[in-house]
């Protein structure tokens, strides 16, 4: 079934993306406290999210592989969080 | 359960603590002068101000009427993205958006209720909310905040 494989792609994603996110000096978790209010990302939030909803839109556009796709998408999405400030920077304080 | 899920989690990420952007901060204080609660203003004008874990239970279910669970994964990017332009960090509509899709999932999958029930609740839940009475709910929501700790900071 197609949804399986798109899920399976998702989930590799997730965790490669949380690993490449290390790999690339992300902090496991947010180190400012409280976290809810934090600006900061980390391997685990928002890596994970957004290498598993690229690999559904990739799954859905070119459809390859599953295990490439989960692996490509977990790739971008540390490199693209690693850098997210430049794309989506933080609103000034006060 | 789309209204619990949606306020329980904009609760706990924060919501009522305080204006996330001065738009919410206009809409408490309006709130408040018809004689609501700021807390509970706080939560509404944040809510309307970003994607929050109501837009990502909303989300979540057309996504997995449309595609299944990618669809509600498909979701949590889109309101995460949403959230990073509207000066916010995003925690509330991402969690909002993953828990709603395996809520959906359960009841679709081991309870066999039809997804678009959770669509349809989504938007009554909003309705209570926004729609009816803006002083009582805010002085609900208030009251659900400073009971799970989430009261004003300040």
């Amino acid at each position: 079934m197609k949804a399986w494989w798109t899920l399976a792609a998702a989930g590799v994603a997730a965790v490669v993306a949380f690993g490449t996110g290390l790999a690339v000096g992300l902090p496991p978790v947010q180190t400012e406290k409280p976290r809810r209010n934090s600006w900061e990302v980390s391997a685990l939030f928002p890596t994970p999210v957004i290498g598993a909803g690229v690999a559904v839109v990739l799954d859905r556009l070119i459809g390859a592989y599953w295990p490439v796709l989960g692996v490509v998408s977990g790739v971008f999405a540390a490199v693209f969080v690693k850098n997210i400030e430049k794309v989506f920077p933080r609103p000034d304080q006060g | 359960m789309a209204w619990l899920n949606f306020v329980l989690i904009d609760i706990l990420m924060g919501l009522p603590e305080g204006p996330g952007v001065e738009g919410a901060r206009a809409i408490a204080e309006s709130v408040e002068e018809r004689g609501g609660d700021i807390s509970g203003g706080y939560f509404m004008g944040n809510i309307v101000c970003s994607p929050d874990a109501s837009a990502g239970t909303l989300l979540a279910s057309v996504g997995y009427v449309c595609m299944g669970i990618p669809g509600g994964i498909l979701a949590a990017l889109g309101v995460y993205i949403g959230n990073r332009l509207c000066a916010d960090p995003g925690y509330a509509g991402t969690t909002g958006s993953l828990t709603a899709t395996a809520l959906v999932t359960l009841y679709d999958k081991v309870l066999g209720m039809d997804p678009t029930c959770f669509v349809a609740g989504m938007v009554i839940a909003i309705t209570t909310l926004h729609g009816l009475d803006h002083p009582r709910a805010s002085r609900l929501l208030g009251d659900m905040a400073r009971r799970l700790n989430r009261g004003p900071k300040t």
